[in-house]
């Protein structure tokens, strides 16, 4: 039974640049935890931190009770799988998959053939087991890296952007043959990516970094409902959440967020949270399937929670269909997701559609915290 | 212009032309190869073949600088398979072939995989000092300072602070191959050239093998040396054909003293011409052509070449 804690955890480079920059989060026992964030956040640096590679400058990594800051990689005992695998090109397939077997020691010459056969089989390269890497495809390499990672009992699973190299039919199979890893193992995982839907479709927990600070973590429903700051907000989510510059208006007791392009009636229950901003410049963010078209809409749409834009194009999608719209003096690009075709005759036309004021998002524009959230 | 064949529909007289400057493409490509070609193979004939067939004439004759020439047969060839000073010769040539691979060849590529591991400040340093040039007449001077008995600077180290009795060094019989081989073992360019193809190894073999359990010497052996095994094959060819003919260093160092403890077999061969016995020379010089074909081809069929590299 091991977790993974991680506190307070600082990386500075020799060139003084800080890589990870105070970062603490757990991974449970079984948890699988997807680091997610753009290119150069410092993600694969946290990574190797947590397998070794590079010492920690500050800050622990516990496995279990055990503090391993000091200990080397291989002491560790994690599995790894790297962004451009790693395999061996002058080994064979079963050499390279047998390699941390031999390393370690300990096995039989059966246990080894046994284990390699088995994880060869999990990933479908048994056929293949005598062909050096130079003989299999991308898909297939990558396979072998897994099949390396899976032959031994580690106790803690990392992954570094394996998909990435792959292209995106392979990239289905592949996400499912690392649940099926995950499935056999139940280790604690930390899974690397740039690509938050693969993070959503992966992880348990999601973790989302940005400038080489940790900026959240949480279920995928919890950073895409609750996101509590802009940045998790326009990362999280596919289209990304519109954004409008606009400020807090109240009459009476009511409050309203003003935009320009719309003006909107906040429900009661926000008032509390937000009543300290009135007056002042906010962020408000709306996500695409917030956006409904008036008939449909779960709530009743009036003149308090209805944007109104020119529809400009639409694009079907695998839920239904996309549509990207402008205010009416132009002024603000904005898109909307509906689970119905749109008729195509609607374009140009100028579209009404109501706003889920329950799902809005407000945030701080000097600190980007999310007033209902944060 | 595949496009062009291929729309369904194009008239017959536009396909013409394509078919036409496709057959100029290729014989001009044709040519093309012949012109790269036609310089390497001039170099190869004249400075390679024809020098080794003139030789070979050459050594069937009674050749000298004066009067008319006559063939011989192999006359020349028993005659230096005879000469005792011929059998020294090849044994100080393959003992000193072999102690400057084991020496020369096989520690600069154990020293470049150590300092792998060091910092990249005393890497800088060794690479600094493989860098300076051994051979020249330069370094002949200090070497042979180095190396003098009476005030040189190993017969200080092996008096004075070894306190050893005095030691022969060039002068030697015994010891003379290795002293002139040991220069070599300090500063032998080969070593920068392990070093870059070792740094051209992505350090995420290194990674991948230490996450999976491997210490150094496995990761030596399963890694570094498999990688840079093409450039070790290479780098043996060479030295075995370059050792197997070395002259010029041996001739400035000792001029193949003491008594003939350090005459290889191009010194030999040197001495032979300037006796004016030009088809014994070039006798004994099928004789190594040989030796040093059978020694490359073995070497070669032994190590195959490896496509995973
Ligand atoms: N060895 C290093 N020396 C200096 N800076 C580094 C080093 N490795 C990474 N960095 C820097 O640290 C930041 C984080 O890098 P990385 O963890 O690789 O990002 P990610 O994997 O999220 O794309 C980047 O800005 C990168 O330039
Ligand atoms: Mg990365």
């Amino acid at each position: 039974m091991t977790e993974i804690h991680v506190r307070h955890l600082l990386k500075r480079f020799d060139n003084g640049k800080v890589g990870v920059n105070e970062v603490s989060f757990e991974v449970n026992d079984g948890e699988f935890v997807a680091l997610v964030g753009p290119s150069g956040c410092g993600k694969t640096t946290t990574l190797r931190l947590i397998a070794g590679l590079e010492p920690v400058t500050s800050g622990e990594i516990r496995f279990g009770e055990r503090l391993v800051n000091e200990i080397r990689p291989r002491d560790r005992n994690v599995a790894m799988v790297f962004q451009d695998y790693a395999v061996f090109p002058h080994l064979t397939v079963f050499e390279n998959i047998a390699y941390g077997l031999r390393a370690r020691g300990g096995y039989t010459r059966e246990d080894i053939n046994g284990r390699v056969l088995k994880a060869a089989k999990m990933f479908r390269i048994d056929p293949l087991l005598k062909r050096k890497p130079r003989q299999l495809s991308g898909g297939e390499r990558q396979r072998v890296a897994l099949a390396r990672a899976v032959a031994r009992d580690a106790d803690v699973y990392l992954f570094d952007e394996p998909l990435s190299n792959l292209d995106a039919q392979l990239r289905h199979q592949a996400r499912e043959d690392i649940m099926l890893l995950h499935e056999q193992k139940r280790k604690p995982t930390v899974y690397v990516t740039h690509d938050q839907s693969e993070a959503m479709a992966l992880g348990n927990r999601i973790a989302v970094m940005r400038a080489g600070k940790l900026e959240q973590i949480g279920t995928g429903q919890d950073l895409y409902s609750r996101p509590t700051n802009l940045f998790v907000a326009f990362f999280i989510g596919a289209p990304s959440i519109n954004l409008f510059d606009g400020q807090l208006v109240a009459d009476g007791t009511s409050i309203y967020v003003d935009c320009g392009v719309f003006k909107a009636l906040l429900p009661n229950s926000f008032t509390e949270k937000v009543g300290a901003h009135v007056g002042k410049a906010i962020k408000v963010g709306i996500r695409p399937e917030d956006m409904h078209v008036p008939k449909q809409a779960p709530f009743e749409v009036s003149e308090d929670n209805t944007i109104k834009g020119i529809l400009n194009e639409i694009e079907p999608s695998a839920t239904g269909s996309i549509a990207y719209l402008s205010s009416l003096e132009g002024e603000r690009d904005y898109v909307a997701t509906f689970r119905i075709r749109l008729p195509a005759s609607y374009i140009g036309k100028e579209i009404p559609l109501g706003i889920n004021m329950e799902k809005i998002h407000l945030f701080d524009t000097e600190t980007e915290r999310s007033l209902l959230y944060g | 212009m595949a496009e062009q064949t291929l729309a369904p529909g194009t008239p017959v007289e536009e396909m013409k032309p394509a078919a036409v400057v496709e057959v100029k493409l290729t014989r001009r490509s044709r040519v093309e190869k012949w012109a790269f070609l036609i310089p390497a193979l001039l170099f190869q004939l004249s400075w390679g073949w024809y020098p080794l067939v003139v030789a070979f004439l050459l050594s069937m004759t009674d050749a000298r600088p004066r009067g008319p020439i006559s063939w011989t047969g192999f006359q020349s060839y028993s005659r230096v398979w005879a000469d005792p000073l011929v059998g020294s010769a090849f044994r100080v040539t393959i003992i000193y072939a072999a102690l400057s691979i084991v020496l020369t060849f096989l520690i600069p590529i154990i020293v470049a995989i150590l300092l792998m591991e060091m910092k990249p400040r005393v890497m800088r340093w060794m690479m600094i000092l493989w860098f300076l040039p051994l051979s020249g007449v330069a370094s002949t001077i200090m070497w042979r300072y180095v190396y003098n008995q009476d005030f040189g600077f190993l017969q200080w180290i092996a008096m004075d602070v070894l306190g050893l009795e005095r030691q022969g060094f060039l002068a030697s019989a015994d010891q003379v191959l290795f002293w002139l081989i040991f220069p070599g073992i300090l500063m032998f360019g080969p070593g920068l050239i392990y070093m870059a193809g070792l740094q051209s190894i992505p350090q995420s073999y290194y990674e991948a093998a230490e996450i999976e359990g491997a210490g150094l010497w496995r990761k030596i052996w399963t890694i570094s040396l498999p990688r840079i095994r093409p450039i070790i094959v290479m780098m043996l060819t060479f030295a075995i054909i370059g050792s197997l003919q070395v002259f010029d260093w041996p001739k400035l160092m000792t001029d193949g003293g003491p008594g003939g403890a350090s005459r290889t077999v191009v010194m030999y061969m040197f001495d032979l011409l300037n006796s004016l016995r030009y088809s014994d020379a070039t006798a004994l010089a099928i004789f190594l052509f040989i030796l040093i074909m059978a020694i490359t081809i073995t070497y070669r069929i032994l190590f195959k070449e490896d496509p995973d590299s």
